[in-house]
């Protein structure tokens, strides 16, 4: 072999290591590997023709990745070969012949993994509608409730029989380096129980997650509250012994203390959730009973935005797996929203602060995006997170930044940050909508989100968000209607186990404004046509005030509502300040939290919009029951009976309805005026919501085909009308 | 029960009491409109910013003032969306020292009121009067009392986007002592009214 030979085979192997050696440092592709479409059906109710596809996507992350490196315990949910895989499962809905298409996809982030198809409205426009998990705690109340991940998730074949319908992610466990387990420690609370049963640690209405390390209840604690207010004051009882609980099921059919131990093996999961405590002297219904304890094996939850972030940017811009199952609506789709109600309005808000709408190759994931009746960012991203938790006592989402500027956390002690940060960072920014009704105010915490922790300035909004309040409101909006002739019931208070409300339920709803927003989101990405003004209640504008009646103006006398209410001890949920420890990042709310329960290190202040001379809410939107009212229509309620009796019952808003006539208000002492009095008659009545319908339409929050209907509904109805 | 020279004298007592009481309130009587020591020639308008953006504009009447805020594509060099900026127009009284009413109208061209912020210059404190989170037209009634300030200013944020006008109208300016001395002034010719019945 000559010199120069072995110079060229010198050259030659440099060349093929150093790129083996580039190939190892750069990030590897991550993507969705696998589609599979278990369940096609068609699906009626539009003007074309379409179908849904049911089915599960299998993807994988390089934890090195910069997209991925906020995700807490990602290197601890590593495969051998350094990736860390999930499988989601996915909806979509779409037009048979992709032709007819429109281009816009919206992309709905389950509620507790409730499913979702898109309505037919959106499916007259020839939207395509993507429902997918992201939720990736394995919890649910019943086989195939909620998050529960199927067995038949991994299976590479489609599946026919037995398909759970509703939405969920397969993440990994995280583990220790040496593959033994991650413990550490949770909380969960039991309240409103009684009797010798065992009852369930649930969050919210689903399990809590995580199983316990050992039953040795010497290593947990137990302790009763007698009494705990809305803001936060905790009045301890005692600390139950050891030797007089189990981490067990107990009465009904099984023994009675110590009962059946919990089953600690994480391979009958989630069956064996929610876990349950059994106590030796049953339960108290007048305590709530608090457990600290030591979990183990948390879930690398934070893939689950992950997998929301790819599977949408498989949708987007690929056109087959690495298998040639060819993307179903490849090469379709122009504009995508990512949309959320509620909790998972929270969600979108989070996947959005974490950077998750900027996919691995750089591009936008989600053009637009949608929180709806969210204000806050939901728990996910952190070691044993509980994503199902809104805002009882010591649970996460207030955490950080809320507001959409970069604007400084004065009481927190934080600097100057927004949710919009590293989006705009990448100039990945979706446009967004944000639409609220007033249980979020009130129980929701939301109003950290306008005004800061300090509470004294309007926290202004970019040019790419638009905020719409809709007064006087429940969570999400009632049931509509023009009804004189109202039944007084109760109301359930949402949350865990909270108990009930004394008003009936507010009827005002937001369906007509979600309809005038869903024609104005698609027209600014499709077309660049503005959207109508945001509209909410400012400090500024004096239409938002501290939470007491005297500053609301909130109208003495109305009968059934105790001025005890307004206490601070019993009305608006304050955003806490928690000190989770250490580990845990406190503006990404990242990390491990390891305080529990956590001290409160400050309580902050909260306001509420100010009201009308019958108590309705000023600021908002124009919407035609708010501003042709047949009641007082409430963002809160009131808990009839139990540990929570006297406060805001959650957030469950209440209507007390108008008099009929003068001589009944004055019968009860009522300052409203009566239903006569401020109408006339029937046509007086129609011709109020007229006007308000008008005005609604005139301003942008209402479609006249929407304000047609309402009119014709107020002219059929009781109201006036015997 | 006054003889007709009592009732006379009296009168004229109490004529003559409240005229020493006009007599020494300040020389600002009631001004109504933009006039006298509110003229036009009495405000100073000051545009803030680079590139300096807006105007303000007295009717001929002396019955309105009209503050444009600034818009241009290039924007404000400085100015965030939101957040009050660098640029602005402000119109401030050589007279601030005294009590005012006017009524102001607020519409904007931007995508919303938080663009465009309207509000009073007061004893060296700018105080929004417009709605940040409220309809692109506003309009409201102020009665304010100023000492060391008194004007307005609209702050057009980043400046671009559409601008917003405000109409100040109805503008009055009654010094506080002269409202006291009309009100002790009624209340005398009330009392005085009172005996002669009796």
């Amino acid at each position: 072999m000559s010199l120069q030979q072995i110079y060229r085979r010198c050259v030659r192997v440099a060349v093929i290591a150093g790129a083996v050696l580039l190939a190892s440092l750069l990030p590897a592709q991550a993507r969705i590997t696998r589609i599979v479409i278990d369940a096609k059906a068609t699906l009626s109710g539009q003007n074309i023709p379409y179908e849904t596809l049911a089915g599960r996507a299998f993807g994988e992350l390089d934890p090195s990745d910069v997209h991925n490196a906020i995700i807490t315990d990602i290197n601890l949910g590593k495969d051998s070969d350094g990736k860390v895989r999930y499988v989601t499962s996915f909806l979509l809905v779409k037009p048979v012949d992709m032709t007819q298409a429109s281009g816009f996809l919206w992309h709905d982030v389950p509620n507790r993994g409730g499913r979702i198809t898109i309505v037919a409205a959106e499916r007259n426009f020839g939207d395509v509608g993507l429902s997918s998990g992201w939720q990736s705690d394995n919890a649910g109340a019943a086989v195939g409730g909620a998050t529960t991940v199927p067995p038949y998730a991994s299976n590479t074949s489609p599946v026919t029989t037995g398909l759970q319908t509703n939405e969920w992610v397969k993440v990994p466990v995280a583990k220790n380096a040496d593959g033994s387990s991650v413990t550490g420690t949770i909380l969960g609370r039991i309240v409103n129980r009684s009797g010798a049963a065992s009852q369930p640690l649930n969050v919210m209405g689903n399990p809590v997650p995580y199983l316990p390390a050992s039953l040795d209840t010497t290593t947990a604690t137990l302790v009763t509250h007698t009494h705990e207010t809305s803001d936060g004051v905790v009045s301890v009882g005692t600390t139950i012994p050891s030797s007089d609980w189990a981490f067990a099921h107990c009465g009904g059919t099984f023994p009675a203390f110590p009962g059946t131990p919990q089953d600690l093996d994480p391979a009958h999961l989630p069956g064996t959730l929610p876990v349950h405590i059994c106590l030796k002297n049953g339960f108290d219904p007048n305590l709530l009973y608090q457990l600290v304890y030591q979990a183990k094996d948390p879930y690398v939850l934070g893939v689950g935005f992950a997998a929301f972030r790819d599977l949408n940017s498989f949708f987007r811009y690929a056109t087959q797996d690495d298998f040639g199952n060819p993307n179903p609506i490849a090469n379709a789709i122009h504009w995508a929203v990512i949309r959320g109600v509620s909790q998972s309005g929270n969600a979108t808000r989070a996947y959005i602060h974490l950077g998750f709408n900027q996919d691995e190759a750089n591009r936008i994931v989600h053009e637009g995006a949608w929180p709806i009746i969210a204000g806050r960012r939901v728990s996910l991203n952190s070691r044993w997170a509980q994503p199902d938790g809104v805002l009882e006592l010591y649970q996460m989402g207030s955490e950080g930044p809320q507001w959409w500027v970069p604007w400084p956390d004065t009481v927190r002690g934080l600097p100057a940050k927004s949710i919009l940060d590293r989006c705009t960072a990448t100039s990945t920014c979706p446009k967004i909508f944000e639409h609220f009704g007033s249980s979020e105010v009130y129980a929701l915490k939301m109003t950290t989100e306008w005004v800061g922790t300090s509470a004294d300035t309007d926290v202004p909004l970019p040019r790419n968000v638009r905020r719409y309040y809709v007064g006087s409101t429940t969570h999400g909006g009632g049931g509509g209607g023009f009804n004189a002739n109202i039944t007084p019931a109760p109301v359930n208070c949402p949350g865990n186990n909270w108990g009930q409300g004394m008003y009936t339920a507010n009827p005002v709803p937001e369906t007509q404004l979600v309809n005038a927003l869903r024609v104005a989101m698609r027209n600014w990405l499709m077309n660049g046509t503005l959207p109508p003004p945001s509209r909410w209640p400012t400090i500024a504008g004096k239409n938002l005030v501290d939470p007491n009646p005297v500053a609301m103006g909130f109208p003495s006398g109305i009968p059934g509502v105790p001025t005890s209410v307004f206490n601070p001890e019993n009305f608006v949920f304050p955003v806490f300040d928690y000190d989770w420890g250490p580990q845990f990042d406190p503006i990404d709310a990242t990390g491990v939290p390891t305080n529990f329960p956590p001290t409160i290190k400050h309580v902050i202040n909260m306001k509420v919009p100010r009201v009308d001379a019958d108590g309705n809410e000023l600021g908002g939107v124009p919407t035609v029951l708010r501003d042709a009212p047949l009641g007082t229509y409430l963002g809160w309620n009131l808990t009839i009976a139990g540990f929570h009796q006297g406060q805001v019952c959650d957030y469950i808003g209440g209507m007390i309805p108008f008099a009929t006539t003068q001589a009944e208000r004055l019968a009860t002492g009522d300052p409203r005026l009566s239903l006569q009095e401020r109408y006339g008659n029937h046509a007086g009545y129609v011709a109020a919501v007229t006007a308000a319908a008008n005005n609604a339409v005139a301003q942008g929050y209402l479609l006249q085909e929407d304000a047609d209907a309402l009119i014709a509904q107020a002219a059929a109805s009781n109201v006036l009308n015997p | 029960m006054f003889t007709k020279s009592q009732f006379l004298r009296r009168f004229i007592l109490v004529v003559t009491v409240a005229l020493a009481i006009a007599a020494s309130a300040p020389a600002e009587a009631l001004t109504i409109g933009f006039n006298g020591p509110y003229d036009p020639s009495q405000w100073t308008t000051t545009i803030l910013g680079t590139p300096p953006l807006g105007s303000a504009v007295f009717s001929a009447s002396h019955t309105t003032l009209t503050v444009t805020g600034g818009d241009s594509l290039a924007g404000c060099i400085g100015g965030i969306p939101g957040f009050p900026g660098p640029c602005e127009v402000d119109v401030t009284s050589k007279n601030p020292n005294n009590t005012f009413s006017f009524h102001w109208d607020y519409n904007t061209n931007d995508i919303g009121a938080g663009f465009d912020q309207f509000g009073l210059l007061l004893n060296g404190v700018h105080t929004v009067l417009s709605d940040l989170g409220g309809p692109l037209h506003q309009s409201g009634n102020v009665f304010i009392t100023a000492n060391t300030q008194f004007g307005w200013y609209l702050n057009c944020t980043d400046c671009t986007g559409g601008a917003a006008t405000v109409n100040v109208t109805q503008f009055t300016a009654a010094p506080e002592p002269a409202s006291l001395m009309l009100l002790g002034l009624g209340l005398a010719v009330l009392a005085v009214l009172r005996r002669r019945r009796a």
